[in-house]
């Protein structure tokens, strides 16, 4: 027997028992644990991977309380200051982990994750980020990319196939044309923006897609910076040139919009677009407009300056398990088990949540033709979009103020009762006031 | 002899004043001690829900505080930034305007209903009296979000209802002044039958006779609602006044259902930016000094009010 040979055993045998270890502990973890998210998360994990996670830890008993996604980092902020009540494991949007990791009382990840988390896409990483740890895991994202629809592109006497599309609208420049070429040939009006009550997320949209934010990176606010007042100009084009309706986002005018069928003497006038992130593909499928199936492309949101990134992001979920947890063991093994490669694709083919994990976009599910969406193979537009997505500073620790302060800017502007570099300035006063950065 | 027993010997010997009356009321508490003790549960709760937090509110007015941790002295910092509040300072302004604008129309109405309602001609007292009170039951959060709907600029009930009449659209939602109309509507609503049962608590207690005396004397129904009934009801619009007034700042559900403070804060009332601020952003300790000055401003503004009515009276 050489020393080659017999090292080579050694070896062999001391990484079978680290295995035989391994599968040991796996299934002796052991406890309950509360998991709060909401009821259409949950849905989707018992339907798609829960009974797997029992089979690989039997010993674990899973038990979930619903919040809406807002309330989960709500009631998890009052049990972290309450000092009790927090569950072992909370899924909540993203935009709202930073002001939880700030606030403490989430445990440290970063050990649990390891070299893994390089998998994940950054700009939704470094939201459970703070001092170099890792606080949350982001689940799902929403690249953002551009609906439009082909019946009206067609009517307009565009082109209709998503690669031409594409091009067309390559830029916002382009966009407007096309939106005119559309509003001058339909009347019909080329997205939905409302104005009394805008959610200002298209000007964030366009801001993220320039890597742009609401303050830098060494947290002086830029509110009112002039690429920050020309992005809102540029959505006030829009509104000037009355390209846009005027339906609320998520309002019974707006999903009428998205539903209408019929291009003329319609009682809510169709939209020929919609930018929006990806998660709105299964939306729009299952319950906003089922009657409007193989009427939809799908494109990649256009750039703002030519040969701009193509991309942004609204939305998204993580997971984070709070320090109160005694059995943050069992909690790991649970995010990770939902969180994998294997169980975001299989969440995402059941219920179109995007996953947050790069690796996943090589899968072959990614190139299959969607009926809704005419057959285009819609995946590949959402996966380019979250590959290029660039890192903003917009969802920080003060989102929540930064966001509703920001919002009032927006429609004191698209109202006319101020310039939009009047409208920022106010609402970077205030800002700066509520939260103390200059 | 030790140190201790010559102390309270000399307490007992020479009684201080002060002493001899706490003593007093310590006795009176121990030989009461049983009808304390049943009434206590309300204190014991009073003190840890009530008392408590008032206390614990006016320490963290003066310090900087997330919910965790320690909380950080600052002294009057808070009060300072305050100042600098535009939004603070606003929610106050927005809370007359929408005082002015609902109030008298509400008190005016529950009064004249409630007339109406007390009259002996009316059948189905019961049953009308049910169906005003029914909104103020009703849960605002629900309602406010079907008002939401009915306000809405392109399709709600309402401006489809004018829209045909051929009166035009009205944006309720969208502007400042319309807005802020909107939510005088739905608070008119949601507490016309509170102020009208309690306006018929009132003229159920004054005698007909008055208003028959007058009646004999030849005053008409106008005369005998505006000299006869008016007057004797004085102490309940008051009471009426001083809750709306109370009401009007502290408007949550209302506005938080129907236009989260909105648009250009038009809409928000100081208890919606004082839970903003210690909710959304956890800062407890500036929202701790906002509810101070805000108490302080209620509790003027009815000392004011009752001043009013009192010199009225005299």
């Amino acid at each position: 027997m050489s020393r080659r040979f017999l090292s080579v055993l050694v070896l062999t045998l001391l990484a079978m028992s680290f295995t035989i270890i391994g599968t040991a502990q796996e299934s002796e973890i052991a406890g309950s644990i509360v998991v709060w998210m909401q009821q259409a998360n949950q849905d989707q994990i018992e339907a798609t991977v829960l009974d797997d996670f029992y089979a690989a830890y039997p010993n674990i008993e899973v038990s979930f309380t619903n919040y809406s996604p807002q309330e989960v980092a709500q009631q998890l902020a009052i049990s972290i200051q309450g000092g009790a009540g927090a569950p072992d494991v909370a899924l909540m949007q993203s935009d709202q982990l930073p002001r939880i990791v700030e606030l403490g009382g989430l445990a440290d990840i970063t050990d649990f994750i390891g070299d893994d988390a390089t998998d994940f896409v950054p700009s939704a990483l470094r939201l459970g980020e703070l001092d170099g740890r890792l606080y949350g895991v982001p689940w799902d994202i929403g690249p953002v990319v551009l609906y439009y629809r082909r019946d009206i592109f067609e009517a307009a006497g565009l082109p209709s196939d998503p690669e031409t599309v594409g091009d067309l609208v390559a830029t916002w420049d382009q966009y407007f044309e096309v939106c005119q070429t559309i509003n001058d040939a339909t009347a019909l009006p080329c997205f939905a923006n409302n104005r009394a009550q805008s959610l200002g997320d298209l000007w964030i949209n366009l801001l993220v897609a320039q890597g742009l934010g609401w303050y830098s990176d060494d947290d002086t606010l830029t509110i009112d910076s002039p690429e920050n007042i020309a992005a809102l100009e540029l959505v006030g084009t829009f509104w000037d040139a009355e390209l846009v309706s005027d339906d609320l986002e998520w309002t019974d005018g707006w999903y009428a919009s998205l539903n209408e069928v019929a291009l003329q003497d319609a009682t809510v006038p169709a939209v020929a677009t919609l930018p929006i992130a990806a998660w709105m593909g299964g939306f729009l499928k299952n319950w906003v407009a089922p009657d409007t199936a193989g009427l939809w492309g799908v494109v990649p949101f256009p750039a703002v300056v030519e040969g701009g990134v193509r991309s942004a992001n609204m939305g998204g979920s993580s997971y984070a398990i709070p320090a109160q947890s005694d059995n943050q063991e069992a909690a790991w093994a649970f995010i990770e088990f939902v969180n994998s490669a294997e169980s975001q694709l299989a969440i995402f083919e059941y219920g179109d949540i995007f996953p947050a994990r790069i690796s996943t976009y090589a899968d072959p599910l990614f190139s299959e033709a969607d009926p809704y969406f005419a057959d285009q193979p819609v995946r590949e537009v959402y996966a380019e979009a979250a590959l290029n997505m660039p890192v903003s500073n917009v969802n920080g620790p003060f989102y929540v103020i930064m966001k509703s302060t920001t919002e009032t800017a927006i429609q004191n502007y698209a109202t006319g009762r101020m310039t939009a570099a009047e409208a920022l300035a106010e609402a970077r006063e205030t800002i700066s006031l509520e939260t103390g950065l200059e | 002899m030790t140190q201790l027993d010559s102390t309270i010997n000399k307490i007992e010997l020479y009684p201080d004043k002060n002493q001899s009356r706490m003593k007093n009321i310590l006795g009176q508490l121990f030989k009461h001690r049983h009808p304390y003790l049943f009434i206590s549960p309300f204190f014991i709760f009073f003190a840890i829900f009530g008392l408590y937090p008032v206390v614990f509110s006016f320490y963290l007015s003066f310090h900087r505080w997330n919910g965790v941790g320690e909380a950080r002295f600052i002294g009057l910092d808070n009060f300072e930034r305050m100042l600098k509040d535009k939004i603070f300072i606003q929610s106050f302004e927005n809370s007359v305007i929408i005082f002015a604008l609902y109030v008298p129309l509400m008190i005016f109405l529950a009064l004249f209903i409630a007339v109406l309602l007390n009259s002996p001609k009316v059948r189905g007292f019961r049953i009308f009296r049910t169906i005003i009170f029914m909104p103020f039951i009703t849960n605002m959060i629900a309602a406010g979000f079907a008002f939401q709907i009915m306000f809405n600029t392109n399709y709600g009930l309402i401006n489809v209802t004018l829209d045909n009449l051929g009166l035009g659209k009205v944006g309720w939602l969208d502007t400042p002044e319309t807005a802020r109309i909107s939510l005088a509507i739905v608070i008119v609503w949601a507490w016309l039958g509170y102020n009208t049962v309690l306006m018929l608590a009132g003229l159920q207690t004054i005698s007909s006779d008055l208003s028959e005396a007058a009646r004999v004397d030849g005053a008409n129904h106008y005369q005998v609602f505006f000299y006869i009934t008016i007057p004797l009801m004085r102490p309940i619009i008051l009471f009426a006044i001083v809750m709306s007034t109370m009401g009007t700042f502290g408007l949550f559900a209302e506005v938080d259902a129907l236009t989260g403070g909105g648009p250009s804060n038009a809409t928000i009332t100081p208890l919606i930016k004082i839970y903003g601020n210690a909710f959304s952003q956890f800062q407890f300790g500036y929202a701790s000094a906002m509810s101070y000055v805000y108490f302080l401003v209620i509790f003027g503004l009815t000392m004011i009010q009752l001043r009013l009515f009192r010199s009225e009276e005299n």
